[in-house]
């Protein structure tokens, strides 16, 4: 040997020193022969000789009486006090890779308080903890009788359910030991001991932390635990969380025969998952569902599998798109980037900001894009709501909580029910979440609060809209507006002036369903302009531009057709030169099939055959429901696209499509509920009894449906309606 | 550095001492020999009551030596240290060689530890050739191991003496022992 192959073998021997046992025989594994052989033998003296030297000593009141074996970061010895002080035999562990640390003792002696408090059945207690003469740290630890539980099963032939309620009892401990905000870290079978009564107990609490605390050098922070059941992120070098024992108790789970029945599969996949947000959100919640599974009931994991795999394919599609939709969820979710940056670790806290987290994390705005996803934010709704109240009942005091809170409202609120979006119909859960956003950003009056309060508005606006409230929608519209107008005007940050343009829009809507013209222009123009303002994002950019130019279009289609004409036209030729991905979208779908629909009813305004057309905007809607069959907006726009068609048909009396159509919308919204569908409905009814009187079918269903219509006369709407029935009567069956 | 921590009339006799001032020795031992005796019995608490070498005999032995190499070198008190060092371990194994000629069973008093050298004498041998080795391989890790078990300095002073740091010192000590420890204990495993 050289002395250069010498100072070699001195580096990799002190390398290996610290390390654990398995991640020890990982890399001497990893070493070349004959290296590998030179290197593992001192190591292996060095294990040796430190044992026989400890064994004629006292380790402060405690004698040792035996070895017990080597772990991976000292010896373990049998010992008793010699002052018969403490009657027992217990284990005294000795850290002998740590005697070097400088403030060794004072450390030790304050994490040993913290354990001692560890009191439960299952876990061995800490009694006491010290540093030799010689500077060796040691600790002297209640002795356990046992096996590994892995060991155990096989040796007792345990069943699945045996196993898993021997397991449960660890995760209980485990439990009760994160609410005392203590970790294990470095949880797996050798520190899952069974007594011969089948008693558990966990070894070694918290000495993962005093080993990562006391250690020197980067390296082995991140290599004192077993690679095998450490969490991934624990492997990145992270901050620990519960989550860390969450994951270890996954593996072991499977390690004990989850594969043999699918729930259980599902348990030990969720536990374990690569993403700690996505694991149980504590060992609680998983010995919860141990239960659950060893008492036969449903258990969570399988519910969350499918929503997994949908959250799986999100991220999977929308792998193209990652770089606009990270832009949009990272100032959609505001805060929510800010709170990963500020995990703090083993404090209550930091595990509702994790709920946080995930509750405002990409996904609901991820999700919502891709075609079908609407039973994908359904699921996630359940887990907003829970997440929401555990931060309303803990987080306060917490500077930017009631903000984040007022923003996952927002987003909630517009899942559940915003006629605008994508949504559950759930109207009323909506105009909560709203005005929940609206009272916890109420006290403040910065940006972010205004633009929540913006946000919130305007989505009750649009919430008194679809409930056919038109004062009120423009009385939120205008307040929206007026909250939002003093932070629109700057091209970054965008939100403002996207809000802005929403609220713009909604208004011109208003204005233009009471025939203010004039007004509803305005409120479009502003809207493309603060469009304009906003279109720093592509996708962005062009659902308002574009959206503008068809709500222009849509205003002239009664009293100018042709340039309504030339507006739809417009669309349709920027929406053909998308990329076939962005044009699956469903928002863009969407809008495709609303051009198509609009420009059938220009071209029969102009007095010029469309039923072709009509038929495009039919099947473009179907395809869009057909992708997202529970989207109400979906099955609304298919109803509109038939009447539309319906209505065309009609004008070149053709009156056997015209029925057909009209008979289809009419089936949809005898399905639907709640009086707006009912009025729509009676409308259906009338045209189809119509077409039907005009192919000499009868009166009867039109007869039917005036009543109908003539029954309620509450709103000048409905008034309006009647109106309009009976000139249609009159006009197509020449009746009065 | 050294100087500067350390008592300077153990330099200041050194350099007399290897002038050739006799005396200069003699006021030395003094400054060094609470230590020395402290090391010798150290040593010898831990032997059985036959064992024939006595604290005195050891200082003593060690002055002789001290004398005979007056004309050595030292630069500084480090060298002095290291030096004193080597005798004692010379001491040691002579001590351990003639008792080998007589037959004797005496174990040989080392450091506790790397008392697990002690089992047999002849491991003393082993150790003398083995340290020799690691002399040729890495010099300054001999004369670590040799301030801290034959001399018996706290590792502190011996991270001192050798101007490194003490977790420094504690790593090699480690690092040397096991290496010891896997030499001596292969040669055992090849003896019947």
């Amino acid at each position: 040997m050289t002395p250069d192959e010498f100072r070699q073998l001195e580096e990799k021997f002190y390398f290996a020193l610290q390390l654990n046992e398995e991640a020890r025989l990982a890399y001497l594994e990893s070493l070349p022969e004959p290296v590998s052989r030179e290197v593992s033998r001192p190591l292996r003296a060095h294990a040796e000789a430190s044992a026989d030297v400890i064994l004629e000593r006292l380790l402060g009141p405690w004698r040792i009486t035996g070895r017990l074996g080597s772990g991976a970061m000292g010896t373990v010895y049998r010992a008793r006090r010699w002052d018969g002080a403490f009657d027992k035999e217990v284990a005294v562990k000795t850290l002998a890779s740590l005697a070097a640390g400088s403030f060794l003792a004072e450390r030790l002696s304050f994490e040993a308080r913290v354990l001692a408090s560890l009191e439960h059945p299952s876990i061995a207690r800490l009694l006491d903890a010290g540093v030799a003469a010689d500077g060796t740290p040691f600790l002297v630890m209640e002795k356990v009788d046992g096996v590994p539980i892995t060991e155990y099963v096989e040796q007792f032939g345990l069943d699945l359910k045996a196993r898993v309620s021997l397991l449960a009892q660890a995760v209980d401990a485990v439990a009760f030991a994160h609410s005392r905000m203590i970790l294990h870290r470095d949880l797996k079978p050798a520190h899952l001991m069974v007594g011969p009564g089948g008693q558990l107990k966990l070894l070694d609490f918290g000495m993962g932390k005093i080993i990562a605390s006391e250690e020197a050098g980067e390296r082995t922070r991140y290599l004192a635990f077993t690679p095998e059941y450490a969490a991934p992120e624990l492997r990145r070098g992270e901050v620990a969380t519960t989550a860390v024992d969450v994951y270890a108790l996954g593996k072991i789970l499977f390690q004990l025969g989850a594969d043999e029945d699918d729930d259980l599969r599902a348990i030990a996949a969720k536990a374990s998952r690569e993403e700690p947000e996505e694991r149980y959100a504590s060992a609680a919640a998983l010995a919860a569902d141990l239960r659950a599974w060893i008492e036969g009931r449903a258990v969570e994991a399988r519910a969350g599998e499918r929503l997994y795999s949908l959250k799986k394919f999100a991220y999977r599609h929308l792998w193209p798109l990652t770089t606009g939709i990270l832009l949009l969820a990272a100032v959609l979710i505001g805060s929510a980037l800010t709170y990963r940056q500020y995990r703090i670790a083993e404090t209550r806290l930091s595990e509702y900001q994790r709920l946080l987290r995930t509750l405002m994390d990409e996904l609901l705005v991820a999700v919502e894009k891709i075609p079908g996803s609407t039973e994908a934010s359904q699921l996630l709704v359940a887990r907003v709501v829970e997440s929401l109240e555990s931060l309303r009942k803990h987080g306060a005091g917490y500077r930017t909580t009631a903000l984040d809170v007022a923003s996952a409202y927002v987003r909630l609120a517009e899942v559940q029910g915003n006629p605008y979006n994508h949504n559950l119909g759930d109207t009323s859960g909506s105009r909560r979440s709203y005005q929940a956003a609206l009272e916890l950003a109420r006290a403040q009056d910065d940006e972010r609060a205004s633009i929540l309060r913006g946000r919130a508005t305007y989505g009750l606006a649009c919430l008194s809209l679809a409930d056919g409230d038109h004062r009120q929608a423009l009385q939120y519209g205008e307040e929206a507006l007026r909250i939002l107008a003093p932070w629109a005007p700057r091209a970054s940050p965008w939100r403002p002036a996207y809000h802005a343009a929403n609220a713009a829009s909604l208004l011109a809507d208003l204005h233009k369903r009471e025939n203010r013209l004039e007004q509803a222009e305005r409120n479009y123009r502003l809207a493309a302009t603060y469009g304009e303002i906003a279109a720093q994002e592509p996708e962005v950019r062009l659902g308002i531009q574009l959206g503008s130019i068809l709500q222009i279009g849509s205003l002239y289609l009664p009293s100018q057709p042709v340039r309504a004409l030339k507006e739809f036209d417009h669309v349709l030729s920027r929406l053909g030169a998308l990329d076939p991905k962005t044009r699956q979208q469903s928002n863009i779908l969407r809008m495709e099939a609303n051009a198509l629909r609009k420009r059938a009813n220009a071209l029969s305004a102009l007095g010029r055959q469309a039923n072709n057309e009509a038929a495009q905007a039919i099947s473009a809607a179907e395809k869009l429901l057909a992708l997202e069959p529970s989207n109400q907006q979906a099955r609304f726009d298919l109803i509109v696209a038939l009447n539309d068609a319906s209505l065309i048909a009609a004008r070149t009396a053709n009156w056997p499509r015209a029925l057909e159509l009209v008979n289809r919308a009419s089936q949809m919204l005898a399905s639907e509920k709640g009086p707006y569908y009912a009025k729509l409905h009676a409308e259906t009814e009338l045209y189809a009894g119509i077409y039907e009187a005009k192919i000499g079918q009868g009166d009867r269903r039109w007869k039917r449906a005036l009543q109908r219509i003539e029954a309620t006369n509450e709103t000048e709407e409905d008034r309006a309606r009647q109106r309009e029935a009976r000139e249609a009567i009159t006009r197509l069956l020449g009746k009065p | 550095m050294e100087e500067r921590q350390g008592n300077p009339a153990i330099t200041d006799l050194l350099l007399r001492w290897k002038t050739g001032d006799p005396a200069a020795l003699r006021d030395l031992l003094p400054v060094v020999y609470q230590q020395l005796r402290a090391v010798a019995e150290a040593y010898l608490r831990r032997e059985r009551p036959d064992h024939t070498l006595q604290a005195t005999e050891l200082v003593h032995e060690l002055y002789m030596r001290l004398d005979k190499q007056r004309e050595a070198n030292f630069a500084s008190r480090k060298q002095f240290f290291v030096f004193a060092a080597r005798l004692m371990r010379f001491i040691l194994i002579d001590h351990a060689r003639s008792h080998i000629a007589r037959g004797g069973t005496q174990r040989a008093p080392l450091h506790e530890e790397i008392a697990w050298i002690n089992v047999r004498s002849q491991d003393m041998m082993a150790l003398d050739r083995a340290l020799e080795e690691l002399e040729a391989l890495d010099r300054a890790k001999v004369e670590l191991l040799e301030l801290r078990y034959f001399l018996g300095l706290t590792v502190e002073e011996a991270a001192q003496q050798m101007g490194i740091s003490r977790a420094t010192a504690f790593r090699q000590l480690t690092f040397i022992k096991a290496w010891l420890f896997e030499r001596l204990k292969n040669l055992n495993e090849t003896r019947p």
